[in-house]
């Protein structure tokens, strides 16, 4: 069995999306039976979709996008000519 | 910024682009580089408070993004280089702004080992997460803003856009490990600002029990 320590490294890659399969499983496995990793793996989980949650909140409108969009054509066509 | 005197470089003695040339240019342009937009805008408004600002650096990312369009290799992908410059453009308006050198300041807590970083992990894991959804937007955002530039755009470009370890490394230049190094302080520094905040609010965690 792995020890705990590196599972918390792991539980970052694996978070971040670049763990292998070979780490998945070891780390699956690992929570699977220890009561505390299960916790912190369960609290980093929350914590990134708290995370990503509140970072989308943060307001672009299809409008600001169109008018910006504009504005850079615009100015890309001034630098041409 | 170095990249883009290097661009300047490689861009004199090309010869000038055909009218059709350049007409596909921009159809090139419009389709593989405008529908990261949003994306950018996004970023750059977590960036900079200042709605104006934020907005005037990523019409500068696309300025040059067209600009030096015939250095970007068709079927790469289009999202990392566009934030490449933005990352760029935000760099330069930081540094005019300021005049501190609080970027490089940073680097040398990279080279520091993890000892410290799994003692707040442990720490803020005895936060319950119930406790974080009642923390309000503005905590967050003041907790994300009070992190060292590079650690936040590093960590917003992971965790808001998706970008790998290794598209991070290639937007930053700097080798896998710092960004995952960077990654982890930002998100400990992070869990630390977050339970204080709670606390602070008279919400307990579990580690006040921890004495007893
Ligand atoms: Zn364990």
């Amino acid at each position: 069995m792995m020890d705990c320590k590196t599972l918390l490294q792991l539980i970052q890659l694996y978070l971040d999306g670049e763990a292998n399969t070979e780490q998945t499983e070891l780390l699956l496995k690992h929570v699977n039976g220890c009561q505390d990793c299960r916790c912190i793996y369960e609290f980093e989980t929350a914590f990134r979709s708290f995370l990503a949650k509140k970072m989308n909140e943060i307001p672009v409108s299809d409008r600001e996008i169109s008018e910006l969009q504009k504005k850079i054509s615009e100015q890309i066509q001034i630098n041409e000519s | 910024m170095e990249d883009d005197i290097a661009l300047e470089e490689d861009f004199e003695g090309k010869p000038p682009l055909s009218e059709e040339e350049n007409r596909l240019r921009k159809i090139r342009f419009e389709q593989e580089f405008y529908p990261h937009l949003g994306s950018l805008l996004r970023f750059s408004k977590t960036l900079v408070k200042e709605e104006d600002i934020a907005k005037d650096l990523v019409q500068e990312t696309f300025i040059k993004a067209f600009r030096f369009m015939h250095y970007f290799e068709e079927g790469t992908n289009a999202k990392a280089w566009l934030f490449k410059i933005l990352k760029n453009e935000f760099y330069s308006f930081y540094r005019k702004k300021t005049k501190e050198a609080t970027f490089s300041g940073y680097e040398s807590l990279e080279e520091e080992t993890g000892e410290e970083d799994g003692l707040i992990s442990q720490h803020a894991q005895n936060l319950s997460t119930e406790i974080f959804g009642q923390l309000i937007g503005d905590e967050m955002t003041m907790a994300i803003n009070a992190l060292p530039a590079d650690y936040r755009m590093t960590f917003l470009l992971a965790d808001l856009e998706g970008f790998s370890y290794e598209e991070l490394a290639a937007i930053f230049k700097v080798p896998i490990g710092t960004i995952r190094s960077r990654l982890h302080r930002a998100r400990n520094i992070l869990k630390k600002q977050l339970t204080a905040y709670a606390r602070g609010m008279g919400f307990k965690t579990d580690e006040d029990h921890d004495g007893l």
